[in-house]
């Protein structure tokens, strides 16, 4: 018994010594720990590496500068350099506007290819400038005045002249179209007019629809026939327009005015039609009272003109190249109404006019 | 009796040492594990630092003056390869043209190229004119 007891005091004093040296082990250890040294061994190796970049930024300095030096201009390497030089801002000058042509060439070619639709695109920008110009004589803004002149029944035998005379004095009209008026000459060769009507679209002009018969008598195919009467005469004449222009008219006139014809045909109904056709119509302000009965002279039709014209800034003049006398008229006011202030403009739907049109005169 | 004493007493130091070690072990290692991860990452940035300084040579003028002599060669050797360049860019860009031109004269041919240009023409020059009143008044 007394054998067990010594081996387990002898256990225990082995395991209490080994548990106090254990236990002072890890006192010296926690004594000494110092977390000092580490931070300063830290700092210490982040100064170093601090060294080090700033070191090498100064030689990649040096370096850079080594390689300024090296990096010469051309023109500073003798007159081989300085020729090279030359010759490569030349070629590059050359290149460049060889460019600029190549693109100009190839934009003019895409413009050439679509023409249609370039001149429909500057037509709408006329058009819509010459709005803006009416706005601005509206709000008094200028004293630029602008004169419509309107030519109803062409083509003619005389409607050429008109054009000419018109491109000749730098100025534009409109043409009231109608395929088979009496007085519409070169009716009797569709090709001739054809060409006549092309010529009006070259020259700027505006090409409208007149009805095709101008029957507009009691018993007529315009108003006397019935509204589907009207609408065939009416599409007829525009599709004629087209076929010949390549344009769709959109303007159209009454033959007579639209108070003849309102008082045969019933206006609402008469606007249905014409809008799903894609018109707008218009009467004028202004009359050369050139027709077959009245029959002005030249004199009388000028005077009339010089009368009427000058008492409106927006004014829009009805009058019949068929009458060679308006013709004539027509050619000596141009240039004094010019001397006035006037422009002479083609029609289109932009303007100001429609909607504000009444007949003034007579 | 002494002997019983004894022995718990010394079963009491025993178990005393065992957790009064484990306790020490517990509270100090962590810290200095993280005080020995900032010096070994300020050591590791130490070696990047001295890894991107290689390649970085000291000047020298022997050297320069060589490096300069075929840097001039080179630069002169680029420069007529450039002015080669252009020069056959030119050529691609004159014959690009003349195709252009037979495309354009080909494309400005015909009746209704004449008649949409003539019209364009007539309606530019009425546009700039009322343009022109635009901006005068």
């Amino acid at each position: 018994m007394n054998a067990i007891w010594k081996t387990i005091d002898i256990l225990l004093v082995l395991l209490a010594a080994a548990a106090l040296l254990l236990c002072g082990f890890y006192y010296f250890q926690v004594a000494s720990f110092e977390p000092d040294a580490y931070l300063s061994r830290a700092s210490e190796l982040t100064a170093q590496a601090e060294n080090v970049r700033a070191e090498t930024r100064r030689r990649q300095q040096e370096q850079l500068q080594q390689e300024d030096v090296l990096a010469l201009e051309l023109s500073k390497l003798g007159d081989n350099g300085a020729a090279l030089q030359q010759q490569i801002n030349d070629l590059r000058a050359e290149n460049q506007e060889k460019q600029d042509y190549l693109a100009q060439l190839q934009q003019d070619t895409q413009d050439a290819r679509n023409m249609r639709q370039v001149a429909m695109d500057e037509r709408e920008a006329f058009a819509n400038a010459i709005r803006r110009l009416e706005d601005k004589i509206n709000a008094g803004e200028t004293d630029v005045k602008i004169c419509y002149w309107t030519f109803d029944d062409g083509p003619s035998y005389n409607t050429e002249e008109v054009i000419d005379a018109a491109r000749e004095m730098g100025i534009f009209v409109s043409f009231f179209t109608a395929r088979e008026a009496n007085q519409n000459a070169p009716n009797d060769d569709p090709e001739a007019e054809k060409q006549v009507l092309r010529k009006m679209v070259m020259n700027g002009d505006s090409v409208c629809n007149h009805t095709w018969s101008h029957q507009y008598g009691v018993y007529g195919n315009v108003y006397g026939m019935g509204l589907d009467s009207f609408r065939e005469m009416v599409k007829k004449q525009g599709d004629w327009i087209y076929e010949c222009t390549g344009i769709q008219p959109d303007i159209f006139r009454f033959p007579g005015g639209s108070g003849w014809a309102f008082s045969f045909i019933n206006r609402e109904e008469t606007e249905k039609i014409l809008d799903e056709l894609g018109y707008k119509w218009i009467d004028w302000t202004c009359d050369l009272i050139d027709n077959a009965i009245a029959n002005p002279s030249a004199d009388a039709a000028y005077s009339t003109a010089m009368y009427q014209i000058p008492q409106l800034k927006i004014a829009m003049i009805l009058s019949h190249d068929w009458n060679y006398n308006s013709v004539q008229a027509f050619k000596r006011a141009v240039p004094e109404l010019q001397a006035r202030g006037y422009i002479f403009l083609p029609l289109f739907t932009q303007s100001w006019t429609f909607g504000n049109t009444q007949i003034l005169f007579p | 009796m002494k002997k019983v004493v004894l022995t718990i007493l010394l079963l009491l130091v025993a178990v005393a040492g065992g957790f009064g070690t484990m306790t020490f072990r517990e509270q100090y290692s962590g810290q200095i594990q993280r005080y020995q991860g900032q010096v070994d990452a300020a050591q590791a940035d130490l070696d990047a630092a001295v890894a991107d300084s290689q390649g970085i040579v000291p000047s020298d003028t022997a050297e320069a003056e060589a490096r300069r002599i075929e840097q001039e060669q080179l630069l002169l050797e680029q420069a007529q390869g450039e002015a080669d360049s252009l020069t056959a860019e030119g050529r691609d860009l004159d014959i690009a043209i003349s195709a252009a031109l037979e495309e354009l004269a080909a494309a400005q041919t015909g009746e209704e190229y004449d008649y949409y240009k003539a019209a364009y023409d007539s309606y530019a020059e009425g546009r700039a004119q009322v343009e022109r009143y635009l901006e005068d008044n």
